[in-house]
């Protein structure tokens, strides 16, 4: 699977109001692309902290579903953000870290995920649902599991997803400036500005 | 007299504070422990990096945060400092602790210990060089001094800090 198909089927099978977050480096600069939306923040820098700014958003905004698109590097880079999330638990969190097992971004350097499994970590710290997948259809199915869980009985998704690492697909920075990036969001949200 | 951890927390929700976040130390420990006695929101963090990030995440869904940490978590935090509160212009108090920092001249000056020294002579030029503004608060004008702070904070949405010394608060 591609980075792109991967966030094409994330913003498909989420709620249409869903807050995302998205991890800087590609990832990022592919969602823009794909679809650009007020409820999108987009990390441009501070590596690592998708999962922590998407915690403080679902634990102050429990009746949307927060969806965090991470990626191996950034997840291995801060993982105590696993144990903070497993420890707060919010049941509208969606976690997901596409794994190419490289630093993609900057030519494909390894990353320790070709050793580490990261949905262990997840199981380890607490995740309310654990997911492993392959394909686009699976990713889908998980997908929608979380959208009927979200605000229920069950803690935080962890869905880790096998992708290929990709220099092809296009991909943009974001042009918005970040402060208004930091307002439309809040709009998004329904938090004052 | 010193400055009370209830009279410094009493001040922060004064000014509309309602979510903390951060790693504790012997200074800020009691204010912690109101905190949650108060039954504030609190996301204890594993590392002073990540509580920024969550501190940015609640207010992005409305909240007025608070991180706190000792000195030498601000060194871990400095990045999250400038790429997320700073960068996006997030308005959020850093509450940050500088054990053994000696007290005003006639107090008996506490003994220093070892791991304090670099951070405690560090900490006031590296929030200069990371242009992060900062008070010093004392029991003497504490109330005057966050006002300020917490006006240049929504007025310039950039983050500020307030400094508590060893010494200074109980």
């Amino acid at each position: 699977m591609r980075r792109s198909e991967a966030i094409k089927k994330i913003f498909e099978n989420t709620h249409s109001d869903a807050l995302f977050i998205f991890a800087n480096g590609r990832i990022g600069r592919e969602a823009y692309v794909e679809q650009d939306r007020k409820g999108n923040f987009y990390m441009l820098s501070s590596m690592g902290k998708a999962a922590s700014i998407g915690l403080g958003v679902a634990m102050n905004a429990p009746e949307k579903q927060v969806v965090v698109v991470d990626g191996d590097g950034n997840a291995l880079m801060n993982m105590d953000n696993f144990a903070m999330v497993g420890y707060a638990g919010p049941t509208n969190m969606t976690h997901i870290v596409l794994d190419n097992k490289s630093h993609d971004t900057t030519g494909g350097q390894e990353s320790l995920s070709t050793k580490i499994d990261l949905s262990k970590v997840a199981e380890a710290c607490g995740y309310a649902n654990v997911w492993s997948v392959k394909t686009v259809d699976e990713l889908g199915e998980c997908l929608e599991k979380c959208k009927e869980e979200d605000g229920e009985k069950n803690g935080p998704s962890f869905v880790l997803v096998d992708i290929n690492k990709d220099k092809y697909s296009v991909a943009r920075t974001p042009h918005h400036a970040p402060e208004v990036m930091r307002d439309r969001f809040m709009e998004a949200v329904g938090a004052s500005v | 007299m010193l400055l009370t951890s209830k009279e410094f927390l009493d001040e922060l929700e004064y000014h509309g504070v309602d979510f903390f976040c951060g790693v504790p130390d012997l200074i800020v420990g009691k204010l912690v422990d109101l905190v949650e006695e108060r039954g504030l929101a609190y996301m204890p963090a594993t590392c002073e990096d990540v509580a920024v990030g969550v501190g940015v995440g609640a207010y992005l869904a409305g909240k007025k945060p608070c991180v706190f940490m000792q000195n030498s978590g601000f060194g871990n935090a400095s990045d999250a400092f400038v790429t997320l509160a700073k960068l996006y212009r997030i308005p959020m108090v850093f509450v940050i602790s500088v054990p053994d920092m000696p007290v005003s001249a006639g107090k008996e000056e506490i003994t220093n210990y070892a791991q304090h020294l670099d951070w405690k002579r560090l900490i006031l030029p590296n929030l200069d060089a990371l242009e992060m503004p900062y008070t010093l608060v004392e029991k003497e004008t504490y109330k005057e001094e966050m006002k300020k702070a917490m006006e240049m904070c929504e007025e310039t949405k950039h983050p500020v800090a307030l400094i508590i010394r060893k010494g200074y608060m109980d």
